[in-house]
Formats: structure tokens, C-alpha cells, sequence
């Protein structure tokens, strides 16, 4: 019983995705594989971030890669320009972003559903067009050059290998924290929120703060992703932080099934590697892409972990019933 | 005899309906007041309005001396005043032990870096939090669903974990909207016997209810109201034998 008990925490599952992968750069040594691991890890602390947003606390953010794209381009430029460190780059970043969603959380939040996701697309448009429009700081649409390589405390993180490392120990900080919070005072003041304003507010939860908190936590979480992405490709263009990649974050956060950690890291390996597997199909790359998000959300409509889940508990089931219907009757 | 809520002249208007017009109503500390009324009389509206969950028109409403009109409802909450749905609104993707520890939000401060970071006194006031939910459950009998999803639960055992879930705010007032409303004759009765023992723990009970029955059988006060004004008050006896209240619940006649 107490086993099962631990088992059934999220810390059990932590720990096992920590040692497989601290484990995986053993088994894979390809560094192109390698590299698209390091991005999985990337956007993974995204949509963990927009997972507490959207599966938790229920609000959309149409405008996630905003906050990804400052992360990178607030280190980027001042390493670029001025050959900041990359740690003062991120302290940087982070308590940009944080003001920038706090200030843009208070009056976007007050919105739901259609109406917030209509704010929050604008407010990612804006910062897009502001990538692409000061090009004396920014490169423009051809893109930032000369962002200094990582390198923390005179440690260069200069192979993938160690880069790796790198992301994972962010991921594991970012997973090990929000595990934290979900499972407390405030991660219940969220789901309430989720399942009904009005009660989570007469029982006293101040709705606004809750919501904007987890706005600016996940603003957070995305800019610290950014961070590692401007100084691990070292070249960044307003392409990669479009309304797009936007919806492919809260993509990421559906398929993998929201209000699931586990299902926004799936979600985010998912969709990270598929279009590089795809490359097979060629010409109809996007479309079998499109193909296996529609079939996905058909057959499993509460996403891969919670539909793996049921049925991973109807089969549990049916094996019950037959050995209790070998066993002869009395 | 102190007043413990107050609404003076409260009015409530939907475009040109007159939900709640200029009503004054007291509500004594210690006691359980009912407020009924014929269907659409503004009962829910006056719910709506005293929580903070709607915007009143004109009036006021004093709770503990001050005024609370117009302020959000966690601020109210934490006041101590809250209320139960008519129509459930219980977290209904959360386990039933979950719901009650959400009502401990006022009692209880962690916030987003003390949780994340599990600080100490952060996991003692967590282990107190279970606990606390723990005997609320068992005060309200549903200590043996606490690992049951809340949505999941048979329909009256939902409206009980609705009225755990408000006790855990530690209310003065308690606002309890049409509690009975599909309850069967069993269910009710329970229900009345917990009504009792809420009051026992010090906290004014305020309920719109429907069924009369419960309504006679456990209030020390009555009030009636019918198109958003105050026809009628007093003890269940006085109140029963009004010639309003005939009037408004009878029609003319």
C-alpha cells in the first residue's frame, strides 16, 4: 500500500524521468539526435509553464512565444552589442519578462476564453513585429548575429553533450518546482479556479492574483527557455518566435494532455521531433503532421497521457475479468 | 440585540426588472434565518448581491458594521461571510478532501515561492490543512469519500461536500442557497440535523429554501420576500399565518 502510494506521486515519476534521462546521452551518441533532444528539453520548460497556465488554472495564452522570443532576444542583444555574460543576460531577461507579463497579465486577464485569446494573440503579434522592426537592435527579419556561446561561472558549455546537461538540469528545476506548486495551497487555488471562478472567489481565493501569478510564472519559464536557446544556436531570427509557434506550444500542451507535467513534456517531444521524422514523407511532410494531430485528438481527445491512461485501465480491466471468469464458479 | 448583517434600501435592477426594490432585511448572530418568497421574488438575486458576486443598484449592505457593497467576494470571504450554490458549483475534477482544502485558502498564506520551494513552515501548514479537511469530512459524514473525485459523487453527498467546503473558511455568516433543492426526504432530514450543528458552532446560518417542511422545522426567523420586497418577518408561526404571505404565495383570493 505504501508503495503504491509512492508510486503514485508525482516525486516517484520525477525521480524516474531524471536517471532515464541523465541515462539517454549514453544510449544516443548521434549528435543530430542529441541536438533535437536539447530542443525538446527547450521547449519543454515552455509548455510546462503553459501547461500550469492552460490545463491548471484554464486560461489560454495565444501569445507564449512573445515571452520565449524576449527570453532570447533580450540576452542575445545585450551579448551581441555589449558581450554581456549570458548569466547576466538571464537575470536580465527574466526580470523583464517578469514586469512586461505582470503588467500585460492585469487587464488581458480579466478577459475569457475567445476574448482572452484574441488579447493575448495581439499582444504576441506586437512583440513580434517589435523583433522585426528595430533592426538597429534586433538584426531585423534577417536575424541577430554574434550572441555569445554559453558559458556560466567560466564553464563553457561548448558540446552538445554538456549542453545537454545543461537543459536537462533547467528541466528538472523547472518539473521539480511546478510539481511543488501544483500540489499545494496555490496549485489548489488554480484548479479552483479552473473549475469554478465564482466558488474558488467565495471561498476567498483572489482570482486576479492567482491568475496573473501564474501568467507571470509561465511568462517566466518561457523566457528562461528563450535564454537557452539564444546562447545554444547563437543565431536568432523573429521566425522562430511567430504567431505559429504560439499555437504549437498550446498544441504541445493539448496533445500531451492538459493539467499533465508528463503530458507537456510528451507533448513537447512530440511535436518537436515528428516533423523530423517526417522528412521521409517529403512534400507531404505537414500534411501526415496534420494527419497524426487529427487522429490523435479523435481517438484520444483528452490527449496522449490521459488517453494512454484509460487505456492502459481498460485493458487492466479486461485481463481482471478473465482471470476471475477462469477461476470455477463455487 | 446587535445585527450582524444589515442591507438597507438594497435595490437590484435587470433592465426594467425590479429584482430586488429597496429591501431592508437584518440577520441576527446565532440564529438560522430563511429567506423565502414565491418563485422569482429576488431570493437568489439578494444572495448574489450580499456575496459580491453581482453589483447591487442602489442600498447598502453592512456586515459586522461596515459596509461591504462593492467589494470582490474573496474580500468578503475573508471577512467572514460565504455561501453554498443553488445550482452546485463544486471543483468537480478535484478529489473530495481537495475541495475542502481549497476552502482552507484564508486560513493558510503559502503563496507561489514559498510552495515551490516547499519551504518548512510550508509543509506544517499543509499537514495542518489536511487534517483540518480531514475532520471536516468526518463532521459532515463524507469521511469516507475524501479520495473520490467531487463530480463523481451521488448528487446529495455533492451538496454536503458544498457545505464542508464553505465551513472550512471558518464563516461568521453562512449563506446556504435552496441547500434541500434535490434532496430526498432522508437527505433532507440529515440535512437539517447538520444545519443544527452548524449552528452550534457559533455560525449564523442564512438560507433561501424551497421546502417548507425544513424551512418551519429549523428556522428561528423568516423572512419573506416577493417581487424584491420585504412582505413579511418574523418566527416560522407568525410568518405562516401572515395574510401577505397567503396572499403572495396563494394569489388573491
Amino acid at each position: 500500500m505504501r508503495y503504491l502510494h509512492l508510486m503514485k506521486s508525482s516525486y516517484f515519476g520525477f525521480l524516474i524521468f531524471g536517471i532515464t534521462a541523465l541515462a539517454l546521452p549514453s544510449i544516443i551518441t548521434n549528435d543530430y539526435y542529441l541536438n533535437v533532444l536539447i530542443i525538446i528539453g527547450i521547449h519543454s520548460i515552455i509548455a510546462i509553464g503553459l501547461d500550469m497556465l492552460l490545463g491548471y488554472a484554464g486560461q489560454i495564452s495565444l501569445g507564449h512565444a512573445a515571452f520565449y522570443g524576449l527570453g532570447a532576444y533580450i540576452s542575445g542583444i545585450f551579448s551581441a552589442h555589449l558581450h554581456w555574460p549570458p548569466l547576466a543576460g538571464l537575470v536580465l531577461s527574466l526580470f523583464s519578462v517578469a514586469i512586461l507579463a505582470f503588467i500585460i497579465g492585469i487587464p488581458t486577464l480579466k478577459l475569457e476564453g475567445h476574448y482572452l485569446a484574441m488579447a493575448t494573440l495581439g499582444m504576441g503579434i506586437i512583440v513580434f513585429i517589435f523583433f522585426q522592426e528595430l533592426d538597429f537592435l534586433t538584426g531585423g527579419p534577417s536575424g541577430l548575429v554574434g550572441i555569445d556561446s554559453m558559458s556560466l561561472l567560466g564553464y563553457a558549455f561548448d558540446s552538445d553533450m554538456s549542453y545537454y546537461y545543461l537543459v536537462l538540469g533547467f528541466l528538472l528545476a523547472t518539473l521539480l518546482l511546478s510539481i511543488n506548486v501544483i500540489n499545494s495551497r496555490v496549485g489548489r487555488a488554480l484548479r479552483a479556479i479552473h473549475g469554478s471562478e465564482v466558488a474558488a472567489s467565495v471561498l476567498g481565493v483572489n482570482i486576479s492574483r492567482y491568475k496573473v501569478g501564474v501568467f507571470v510564472l509561465s511568462a517566466l519559464y518561457a523566457a528562461t527557455a528563450g535564454w537557452l536557446y539564444t546562447h545554444y544556436i547563437t543565431f536568432i531570427s523573429p521566425s522562430s518566435f511567430g504567431f505559429m509557434f504560439s499555437v504549437k506550444l498550446v498544441i504541445m500542451v493539448v496533445i500531451g494532455s492538459l493539467g499533465s507535467l508528463w503530458g507537456a513534456i510528451f507533448g513537447a517531444a512530440l511535436l518537436t521531433s515528428l516533423p523530423e521524422i517526417l522528412v521521409v514523407f517529403e512534400n507531404y511532410e505537414t500534411t501526415v503532421f496534420g494527419l497524426i494531430l487529427m487522429l490523435v485528438m479523435i481517438f484520444m481527445p483528452r490527449g496522449f497521457l490521459r488517453g494512454l491512461e484509460d487505456l492502459l485501465g481498460k485493458l487492466f480491466r479486461s485481463m481482471k475479468q478473465d482471470a476471475q471468469s477462469e477461476v470455477p464458479g463455487p | 440585540m446587535s445585527i450582524l448583517l444589515k442591507t438597507v434600501g438594497l435595490s437590484k435592477h435587470f433592465g426594467g426588472v425590479r429584482a430586488l426594490d429597496v429591501l431592508d432585511m437584518d440577520v441576527i448572530p446565532g440564529a438560522i434565518q430563511s429567506v423565502i418568497g414565491p418563485n422569482g421574488a429576488g431570493k437568489t438575486t439578494l444572495f448574489n448581491v450580499i456575496s459580491g458576486v453581482l453589483a447591487a443598484s442602489d442600498g447598502d449592505v453592512l456586515f459586522k458594521g461596515q459596509s461591504i457593497l462593492g467589494r470582490s467576494p474573496d474580500r468578503i470571504a475573508s471577512l467572514g461571510l460565504t455561501r453554498t450554490f443553488q445550482n452546485l458549483q463544486l471543483f468537480s475534477e478535484m478529489t473530495v478532501l481537495e475541495n475542502v482544502m481549497v476552502g482552507m485558502h484564508l486560513r493558510s498564506t503559502g503563496g507561489f515561492f514559498a510552495s515551490a520551494m516547499k519551504l518548512p513552515w510550508v509543509l506544517r501548514e499543509e499537514k495542518r490543512i489536511r487534517t483540518r479537511a480531514h475532520e471536516l469530512l468526518e463532521f459532515v459524514g463524507l469521511e469516507d469519500n475524501d479520495n473520490n473525485i467531487a463530480g463523481s459523487l451521488p448528487f446529495g453527498r455533492q451538496r454536503i461536500l458544498e457545505l464542508a467546503r464553505s465551513l472550512a473558511t471558518e464563516p461568521t455568516l453562512l449563506m446556504l442557497d435552496e441547500p434541500a433543492a434535490g434532496l430526498n426526504s432522508r437527505e433532507t432530514q440529515d440535512l437539517a440535523d447538520l444545519i443544527g450543528r452548524i449552528r452550534e458552532l457559533d455560525i449564523t446560518v442564512l438560507l433561501v429554501e424551497h421546502d417548507m417542511d425544513l424551512v418551519m422545522e429549523i428556522s428561528d426567523r423568516v423572512t419573506v420576500i416577493d417581487q424584491g420586497k420585504k412582505i413579511a418577518e418574523g418566527d416560522p408561526e407568525e410568518v405562516r399565518n401572515d395574510e401577505r404571505v397567503l396572499k403572495a404565495y396563494l394569489g388573491e383570493e
